[in-house]
Order: structure tokens, then C-alpha cells, then sequence
């Protein structure tokens, strides 16, 4: 399917190595380096919704259970940021 | 060698400056306010804006005696300038300065001292027994114990470096977009990116030193 794929791609787009190939690669790459975030959105959420579901089941210990959920929430965002320095990294190049 | 160390001087990056400019605010404000506090009478009552300062710092120190428990008089003021430095250096987009944590030099050299505070309030506690403390559940679990010491210097200061530059790089696309009309609109992006974002990572990034400190900490220090 790869020989197929290589025989018809010519005719319709016309693949020219100047000299903005390599940039212009790295700026695809840094749009795909920004999807990390998809799975901290997630599990940000879920979390989310345990802190709510907590607050409806005591709701005095509010002030606490944000707190508790704000500090929580901060250090898993880390993982998404990494995906962003990368793409800051490649925007550069 | 002279004029290379003048040259480097002198061509030092903007937010250098104002990273030390911070610094000599928060010194002189503590200065300030630790002289009013000792020359206080006992009988006399303070003013409004003293005990606001003062019952501060007693509900900051209380939290840390919780948790590090005899040896908070080196912990507390150390992590205390900590905060109130990162808490000022995330706010100085609002006043149109170059706020440091926006580059990595800075956020790398705030989780380094960060891990010299941690180790060193382990030696103050634990004098020498300080580093059998890495061979603990059993031998071989030495090569992971010295990695999970060296990580959090990695990751707290990409936290806080990409929390500050995203929000940064936000509002300059606002700035952009926005011509005449950002006047109205960016002072709202301002108070979610830059205050907002700023004082959670402050929080966190004491939260975090406190919280590694306290496992270092041998048992006895807790006993009254």
C-alpha cells in the first residue's frame, strides 16, 4: 500500500526540499507536541468531580477540599507542560 | 579578565535587574516591619496594618511547626521569603516589568535552593544518620532513592517556568488581537493568568518544599 501511496502523492502534491523544509516540519511537529494535553485535561476533570462529589457529601469541609483539590491539580499539570516547552522548543527552529 | 567580567556585567539581562530589584523590596519591607515589631511595648496596642503582619506570620509559623516540628526557626522564615519572592515575580506583568520566572535561569536556581533547604534541614535533624535515610525499606532501593531525590529539581522548576510563559505568551496574542479594545479585555486575563496562576504556584512550590522536608525528619523531634 506504500508503493500505491508513493505512486499517486507526486501528482497531486508536489514535495520541493527548499530551504524551509526543515522549519516548516518543525512547526507541524509543534502543533502535535501540544496533544499532552489531552490526557491532563482528563484526569483534571476527574478529579475535579471527586472534589464535588465531596463537597455534597460534607459541605462544612469545603474551604479544605479546595484547597486540597487546587494544590492536587497543580502538580498534575505538569506532565501537560512538558508537552508545551517541547513545542516552545520547536517553534524556535 | 577584568574587562571580560566588566563586559559581562554590564550587559546583563533585563530581568536580572529586576529579580534583584524584588529582592531589596521584600528586604527592606521585612527590615521594616521586624524593627517596628521589637520596639513595640508590651502594653501598648498595635496598629491595624502590625497585626495584620503579625498574626500572618504566627498562622504561617504554626503550619510549619505541624509539620517539621522542632526545627521550624531554621524552616519557616527561609520558606516564608520563598513564597513572598515568587508570589512578587509571577505579579510584575501587571506592572509592566519583565517578570523573572518567565525564563528557565531563574525557576532552575529556585528549585535548587529548594533542595539545598530540604537536605540541609535533613543534616540538622538527623546529623549523620541523614544519609542512611537513602538506603530505608531495603539495600537496593539506593538507585531509586537517589533519583526521587534529584527529580522534584526538574519538574518544579518546569511547573512553575510553564505556568508563567504560557499566560505570558497569552497575552501578548491578546495585546495583538485585541488593538484599541484591550483595554477593556486584558485586565481580565491579567487577573486569570497572572495573579491567579501566580498564586497557586507560589503556594505549591512551598507546599512541596515543606511537604519533602518533613520526611526527612527523624521522629523525635515531635515529642514535647
Amino acid at each position: 500500500m506504500l508503493h500505491l501511496l508513493n505512486q499517486i502523492l507526486p501528482t497531486i502534491l508536489d514535495v520541493i526540499p527548499n530551504e524551509f523544509y526543515a522549519s516548516g516540519l518543525a512547526y507541524i511537529g509543534a502543533g502535535i507536541a501540544v496533544f499532552t494535553g489531552f490526557g491532563t485535561g482528563i484526569g483534571q476533570g476527574i478529579a475535579a468531580s471527586k472534589a464535588v462529589e465531596a463537597v455534597g457529601r460534607q459541605p462544612e469541609a469545603s474551604g479544605k477540599i479546595t484547597t486540597t483539590m487546587i494544590i492536587g491539580q497543580a502538580v498534575a499539570e505538569t506532565t501537560g507542560l512538558y508537552g508545551l516547552l517541547i513545542a516552545f522548543i520547536l517553534i524556535n527552529k | 579578565m577584568m574587562t571580560q567580567i566588566l563586559d559581562y556585567l554590564k550587559n546583563l539581562p533585563v530581568y536580572f535587574y529586576t529579580s534583584l530589584g524584588i529582592m531589596v523590596f521584600i528586604a527592606v519591607l521585612s527590615i521594616i516591619a521586624g524593627t517596628k515589631v521589637r520596639k513595640m511595648d508590651v502594653r501598648e496596642t498595635p496598629t491595624k496594618f502590625m497585626t495584620m503582619f503579625i498574626s500572618a506570620v504566627e498562622a504561617y509559623n504554626k503550619m510549619i511547626k505541624g509539620y517539621i516540628g522542632k526545627h521550624w526557626t531554621f524552616v519557616a522564615p527561609v520558606t516564608l521569603t520563598l513564597a513572598a519572592y515568587v508570589f512578587l515575580s509571577n505579579i510584575s506583568g501587571v506592572f509592566a516589568l519583565d517578570s523573572p520566572t518567565r525564563y528557565t535561569s531563574i525557576t532552575f536556581s529556585l528549585s535548587i535552593s529548594s533542595f539545598i533547604i530540604v537536605q540541609v534541614t535533613g543534616f540538622i535533624s538527623q546529623n549523620w544518620r541523614h544519609f542512611l535515610g537513602l538506603f530505608k525499606p531495603f539495600f537496593p532501593m539506593f538507585p531509586l532513592n537517589v533519583m526521587s531525590e534529584f527529580t522534584p529539581i526538574i519538574s518544579m522548576s518546569l511547573r512553575l517556568f510553564g505556568n508563567i510563559a504560557s499566560g505570558s505568551v497569552f497575552l501578548v496574542l491578546v495585546y495583538r488581537f485585541g488593538g484599541w479594545l484591550s483595554i477593556i479585555i486584558a485586565p481580565a486575563f491579567h487577573v486569570v493568568f497572572d495573579i491567579g496562576f501566580g498564586l497557586i504556584q507560589a503556594v505549591v512550590i512551598v507546599l512541596l518544599t515543606v511537604i519533602f522536608a518533613s520526611n526527612k525528619v527523624s521522629e523525635n523531634d515531635f515529642a514535647k
